[in-house]
């Protein structure tokens, strides 16, 4: 039953006291939220601290919950708010990466940069797998703004509204942030290939 | 999702394939018990029993100590009249005065039998310590006379205190005003009595002179 539930009919179930309504939305997206902070960090350690601040978080708010959006869009908007103050404490050059709205072409070169980790080892290219594995240390290697912006349309399925609702941006820009990802991770898939 | 130009199924795809890391179950468990312990019922905090006794009791406490206090001071107050000596400055006061009794017998000072007249000059001349109250103290009282009684007795020590006047029991008082009968002096004995009775409203009249 739960599982046919919404997230926000989950959340207004936890509202009211129901526990197992919580269980069953935090195991949607569990996993969704920590590979956008692990992404987004690129430190285990740091994505595992804010991943558990963010969570505390939803819970903690418990009581005040109304519907005033998806949830998916409310839960990556707080990410996106803590990963904000995180890189505040580590220091200005990643906040500025960040939030800025410089959509540099330059920034492809960086994506093409990346030393090809197994053309040491031709054959394990054509294998999927490691072509996957490569694919995200493409992403990892993005801009943080655009690497946000990925991230939010594959791992919160956000439409392009919600990611701008959820980064505090235009439609416009988040547009054209994913839209530089992915021309970006599709060159240096090409390459790969 | 409808992304337009900036979709590729096949990033997409390949992306899924690749992204598979998780939380671990100890992190999971933390949250989970934190979200369970936000959901929980907030229980009444079970008082211990002193806590739920400590008000009543401190109150009973309270209500006992103050009755017990307030016996004492009133049992304090009626030994006070009725056993503290006159001070040194009383004592010589009334030895230097002359022996002034009350008004009704005042008058009869003049005509007054012998008797009656050594008693007055007695007074002034005896001790301090051994004032006429004393005397009828030490009497056993009637039973049912005893709280008139006593307050017949302190009150001539009352009036010592603040006037000086010579002390004269009740009962002395009394004879000099059966001897006034006994030597016809109706009216004199009359007056006398009533004086006595204003004087001494509790005490209970012997018989002959009611």
């Amino acid at each position: 039953m739960l599982d046919e539930m919404s997230d926000e009919a989950l959340m207004l179930a936890y509202r009211e006291g129901d526990a197992a309504a919580f269980e069953a939305l935090y195991r949607r997206w569990r996993g969704r939220l920590y590979r956008y902070l692990l992404r987004q960090c690129g430190n285990a350690a740091q994505a595992d601290e804010l991943f558990q601040d963010i969570w505390l978080k939803i819970v903690g708010a418990r009581r005040g919950y109304e519907v005033a959006a998806k949830f998916s869009t409310w839960l990556f908007r707080i990410a996106h708010n803590r990963l904000i103050d995180h890189y505040r404490t580590q220091g200005r050059a990643a906040l500025v990466s960040l939030v800025s709205y410089d959509d540099d072409p330059a920034d492809a070169d960086r994506v093409a940069a990346l030393p090809a980790a197994a053309s040491s080892q031709p054959e394990a290219i054509i294998e999927r797998k490691a072509l996957a594995h490569e694919l995200v240390r493409h992403i990892e290697a993005l801009p943080a703004a655009q690497r946000e912006t990925f991230l939010l349309s594959e791992e919160g399925e956000l439409t392009l509204e919600e990611i701008a609702a959820a980064t505090g941006v235009n439609r416009e820009t988040a547009k054209s942030r994913l839209r530089y990802a992915v021309n970006k991770l599709r060159a240096a898939l090409r390459e790969h290939k | 999702m409808s992304h337009d130009d900036t979709r590729d199924e096949q990033l997409s795809r390949l992306y899924r394939e690749a992204a598979g890391e998780e939380p671990s179950e100890a992190m999971d468990r933390a949250i989970l018990a934190a979200a369970r312990a936000e959901a929980a019922p907030v229980q009444p905090r079970k008082r211990a029993w002193w806590q739920t006794w400590a008000g009543p009791a401190s109150v009973a406490a309270t209500v006992v100590l103050t009755v017990t206090l307030t016996l004492m001071v009133q049992q304090e107050q009626e030994h006070a009249f009725i056993e503290a000596p006159p001070s040194k400055g009383e004592a010589a006061d009334s030895a230097e005065k002359p022996a002034s009794p009350p008004p009704a017998v005042k008058q009869e000072a003049a005509p007054a039998p012998k008797p009656l007249a050594r008693e007055t000059k007695a007074e002034p001349a005896a001790p301090a310590g051994a004032l006429a109250p004393r005397a009828p103290m030490t009497e056993p009282a009637e039973p049912a006379a005893d709280a008139v009684e006593l307050r017949a007795r302190s009150a001539p020590l009352r009036k010592e205190a603040v006037g000086a006047a010579p002390a004269r029991t009740p009962e002395q008082w009394l004879e000099d005003i059966r001897r006034l009968k006994q030597q016809g002096k109706d009216k004199e004995a009359a007056e006398a009595l009533a004086d006595f009775r204003k004087a001494y409203p509790d005490f209970r009249l012997p018989d002959d002179l009611r």
